[in-house]
């Protein structure tokens, strides 16, 4: 349960940090928003990153919990980057 | 800076990269070593208590180990349903019917040898992926080179690359050689950790091989008393040459339990000098709750049965040692955490098949022909799609082959060498392209056969080990179709890229 909230976590934290990037913006077909927001997104995101660590060390203990992490975080971005943003640019390339 | 960095990061990455993909990927695939194990052996069933197979075990080895100096039980865990044993002569002991080493697989509950199939199982991938199968040392020092080449090519990689974070998260596909760059730099940035991680620590594990200098210095050259102060295994007594009986394992193995307040059970046996007066028993947990590979041990005299050493005061520097082993190996966390290091280690071979094609595709576009691309074209199909082919006729091999054959579990394994070179072969004489696409599509329509192959030659296929709760096997049989589903689906990425262009 807690292995799989780090995970949701980590998803949201890496897309947060993903989309405070303007490139990736229009990656998706998407008007880049004004700096502000992005200095938002990126809090966001980083403390996803955070909050994810709080999840693992709670699953696996602070002894694993880190390393849980790392390996969690990797999975995260490739999940992010090879099926997040693809699908998100393929569901917007019409609008 | 940055252009020297990065002619080190092709050429060390370059030379020892096909021999890096394959101990990448047999490494990856020896986090699952026990369940290829159980998969290879479809004839053990369910393991049965620890108590039963130590004594079980210690019968067969009075029958098969008299004269030993060193007898080793292996107990079957959640994992592996077999009990292992490993048979030692002294190497001065005057010749007897006792090999110098040996080794037997048991039926658990019986103590009988096991009426499985002879086969390496994941033993196979596992010794290969640290000494490539070949004789003394020369393998590992082969592997450790390459291990080396690869820490100098993470490092000057990550010089090399320029835009981590501004790049962390791009991709851009259907472009050429930018895909190619934006894929390896993916697989390589996002995993960085573990790869940098399982390189050290790889190289780690033989430190005494590639460096021995200190050790020999402080130690006069004795291995074993270094190895006795770092706890690393009790320093043998010498043999008193009295028979004596040895003491019932069961109450050790009670009183390991009640030592380790339940939190730990024993996984491994270790008896020195066998009925002799100076016996030494050692008792190892094999409890998988922390990062360190060497769990606890207790060494008990083998006569009397009386407790003589613990393992709860060890040095910094030997804790150290032991996490940093333990991280290797990864055997630590449960299924979940395995399964991220086996994923990394995917994405870690993904980063060196990844870079070995950019290599290529970036001279290609700098225009002209060169023997040297056709070669490296060549070498990298057999060294990426061929041993992909290599592994899944392994598995073929262990259902088809006779169960009778001699010599039958190198017999497998000379079927990897083999199709390997046949797939070398056809790369050689074959037009690129289309050897890249028909080695993926051999190697997916082997891999997705397999789970029906399991099916037509054992009754524990996935409509029995389904329903059954037999996680191990179906988790196997799945594994194989997810990875020839995504050789197939390579092969057809290839195939779509090929007809536009005439």
């Amino acid at each position: 349960m807690m292995a799989l909230l780090a995970m949701l976590a980590a998803i949201a934290g890496f897309t947060g940090l993903c989309l405070a990037m303007p490139r990736h913006h229009r990656q998706i077909h998407w008007r880049v928003p004004r700096p502000s927001t992005l200095a938002w997104l990126r809090v966001i995101g980083a403390a996803g990153v955070a909050v994810s660590l709080l999840f693992c060390g709670l699953a696996w203990g602070w002894g694993i919990g880190p390393v849980a992490w790392l390996g969690l975080l990797t999975l995260a971005g490739l999940a992010v980057i090879f099926l997040l943003l693809p699908a998100a640019a393929k569901l917007t390339a019409k609008a | 800076m940055r252009q020297a960095m990065a002619a080190l990061h092709t050429w060390s990455g370059l030379v020892l990269g096909w021999l890096l993909f394959a101990v990448f990927l047999t490494g990856t695939m020896s986090y699952y070593r026990s369940e290829i194990s159980q998969w290879m052996r479809p004839e053990l069933h369910r393991a049965t208590d620890n108590a039963t197979a130590a004594v079980a075990a210690l019968k067969h080895l009075h029958q098969i180990g008299q004269g030993a100096s060193r007898w080793l039980i292996d107990l079957p865990g959640t994992r592996d349903a077999a009990t292992h044993l490993a048979i030692w002569r002294d190497p001065a002991a005057p010749p007897a019917e006792l090999p110098r080493f040996q080794r037997a697989t048991l039926d658990a509950a019986t103590g009988q040898p096991s009426p499985a199939r002879a086969t390496h199982g994941g033993d196979f991938f596992y010794y290969f992926h640290f000494d490539l199968l070949m004789p003394g040392a020369s393998g590992r020092i082969i592997v450790g080179i390459a291990a080396m080449a690869m820490l100098v090519s993470i490092i000057s990689g990550v010089i090399t690359h320029r835009r981590i974070f501004a790049d962390f998260f791009t991709f851009r596909p259907g472009k050429g050689q930018r895909s190619w760059l934006d894929a390896h730099n993916v697989t390589a940035v996002l995993a960085l950790p573990y790869h940098l991680m399982i390189t050290y620590t790889g190289l780690l594990t033989l430190m005494f091989l590639y460096l021995p200098f200190g050790l020999d210095t402080a130690y006069g050259g004795k291995r074993v008393a270094f190895q006795a102060e770092a706890s690393r295994g009790i320093s043998p007594p010498a043999a008193a040459n009295r028979a004596a009986d040895l003491v019932d394992l069961v109450p050790l193995l009670v009183q390991a339990r009640l030592y380790w307040q339940g939190g730990k059970d024993v996984g491994r046996i270790n008896i020195y000098r066998p009925n002799d007066a100076n016996a030494r028993i050692e008792l190892i947990a094999a409890d998988e709750g922390h990062l360190s590979h060497y769990r606890g041990r207790l060494v008990f005299d083998g006569v009397s049965g009386a407790l003589l050493e613990t393992d709860d005061n060890v040095s910094w520097a030997v804790a150290t040692e032991r996490a940093l082993y333990g991280l290797h190996l990864g055997r630590f966390g449960g299924p979940v955490l395995r399964a991220l290091f086996f994923l990394s280690g995917v994405a870690g071979s993904a980063m060196v098949a990844t870079g070995l094609v950019l290599w290529l595709v970036s001279r290609r576009r700098k225009g002209g022909v060169h023997v040297g691309h056709a070669l490296v074209g060549r070498l990298n199909t057999a060294a990426i799609a061929g041993l992909l082919v290599a592994i899944a006729v392994f598995f073929w091999a262990n259902r088809l082959l006779p169960l009778d054959l001699a010599a039958r579990a190198d017999g497998e394994g000379w079927c990897f060498f083999l199709s390997w070179a046949l797939m070398l072969l056809h790369a050689a004489l074959r037009d690129e392209a289309k050897a890249w696409r028909e080695q993926f599509a051999l190697a997916a329509a082997l891999f997705i056969l397999l789970p029906l192959l399991n099916g037509l030659t054992t009754d524990r296929h996935l409509l029995v080990s389904l329903p059954g709760g037999d996680w191990s096997m179906a988790g196997m049989d799945f594994g194989l179709l997810i990875t020839g589903l995504v050789c197939g689906a390579v092969a057809l990425h290839l195939q779509r890229r090929a007809r536009p262009r005439p």
